[in-house]
């Protein structure tokens, strides 16, 4: 009986000291964790990005690229160009991005026989923002922007012109025709993540050109950087990306 | 998302290639390039329809630009390629086989132009000066009266570039 009465009494004591214990326990644990509770999350995946990247800087890397179908194009195409690129990593969306290129061009056309040669620099400055909704799983989906400029000096020869009245003939030989171009792309690429630092991407672009400066004889029939001299054009680049 | 996208891309890419390797030849078939020159009265300065014959033969070549033309408002002529100035002469003949000769001489910078590389070159011309010169004989009614030069680019649009105004009255 004595110890029936000595065991309810220690229960009922209990009841008593654990709320307190727990409190304890509780109020050491406030002090000594970091204060997470109040961050929610729409999505899982964006709770995890928060716990594995809690500091996400404006400034998170830069990278340079060389186009690889340019410049096979360059080499086996009748144009193509040898391309370079240095871009900036804002926070994983914005890529302010600077491209510059070789032009080239060495063209005969079958039906006229006319020859159309051209080597000569390019340049196209513009940005691009990631929408992929992960910006930390080193692929990336890209829209963008770009306006690119050209300053070149192009040769043009053909046949000689026939006068059929008075049977002379004119040549048709010209070197270092000037010219020049302006021309905005829209863009939208591909890019993700082989290996740390190394990454493989590819964009399609359309171009569109502003203005051009045109010779006298004829307007040229390539534009480094551009491509097929027109009033608008597709292009595209396969890229290999390196972070540095 | 990126799966699909990557197929998306893959796609595009395709055609882009697909439509890069199509391409089309856009020469013009009216690639004669020619000067125009309209016929006006000397004395309305309207366009005159010509009842007489004219015949336009150039200077220093056997051949005829231009064979009895008439009920004609305006003629064409070729321009030299490699001269800086034309010498034509224009014969005009009547009913009654009476025939009065002038001269029009007509002065040009050649330009060498393509249209397209898959075009074959020809030469543009703009025109500097034009000048001309009546008939010996006076008493042959049909005669240029004076010329004006109203467009200088001679190339493959058929736009009037000289008017020659007749004098319709012998003096």
């Amino acid at each position: 009986m004595l110890k029936t009465y000595v065991s309810i009494c220690a229960l009922w004591l209990l009841s008593f000291a654990m709320p307190a214990l727990s409190q304890t326990v509780a109020d050491t644990a406030k002090t000594t964790t970091p204060r997470i509770r109040g961050v929610q999350y729409a999505q899982a995946d964006e709770a995890l990005n928060g716990l594995l990247h809690p500091d996400d800087p404006l400034f998170a890397g830069v990278s340079i690229s060389g186009d690889v179908c340019g410049a096979v194009m360059a080499a086996f195409c009748s144009y193509g160009q040898y391309e370079g690129a240095v871009r900036v990593n804002l926070k994983n969306r914005f890529f302010p991005i600077a491209e510059v290129g070789l032009g080239r061009s060495n063209y005969v056309n079958d039906e006229s026989d006319n020859h159309f040669r051209v080597s000569a620099p390019y340049f196209r400055v513009g940005c691009d923002y990631n929408v992929l909704k992960d910006k930390f799983s080193g692929n990336r989906i890209f829209v963008g922007v770009r306006y690119g400029y050209t300053s070149f000096r192009y040769d043009m020869s053909g046949p000689a012109i026939q006068d059929p009245i008075w049977g002379t003939e004119t040549p048709f030989h010209f070197k270092n025709i000037a010219g020049n171009a302006h021309w905005g792309e829209l863009v939208v690429g591909l890019e993700t993540k082989v290996w740390k630092f190394f990454h493989l991407g590819w964009s399609a672009r359309y171009r569109m050109r502003f203005s051009e400066k045109q010779a006298p004889m004829g307007r040229a029939w390539y534009l480094p950087g551009f491509g097929k001299n027109d009033n608008s054009a597709f292009g595209g680049t396969f890229n290999i990306i390196f972070d540095i | 998302m990126f799966r699909f996208a990557s197929k998306l891309g893959v796609s595009v890419v395709s055609l882009l290639i697909f439509v890069s390797g199509c391409s089309n030849i856009e020469c013009l078939l009216d690639n004669i390039v020619v000067m125009t020159c309209g016929l006006y009265s000397a004395d309305t300065h309207e366009h005159l329809k010509l009842q007489e014959t004219l015949d336009v033969l150039p200077l220093g070549k056997d051949t005829v630009l231009l064979n009895r033309a008439s009920d004609i408002t305006d003629f064409m002529l070729p321009l030299r390629q490699v001269a800086d100035a034309d010498t034509f002469l224009l014969r005009f003949t009547d009913g009654t086989g009476k025939v009065g000769t002038d001269t029009l001489i007509v002065s040009h910078a050649n330009i060498p132009h393509y249209e397209s590389i898959e075009c074959p070159a020809t030469v543009f011309h703009t025109l500097t000066d034009v000048k001309w010169k009546q008939q010996e004989n006076g008493d042959f009614p049909l005669a240029i009266d004076s010329v004006a030069l109203v467009r200088t680019a001679v190339n493959y649009d058929d736009v009037e570039n000289l008017r020659i105004y007749l004098r319709t009255v012998a003096p």
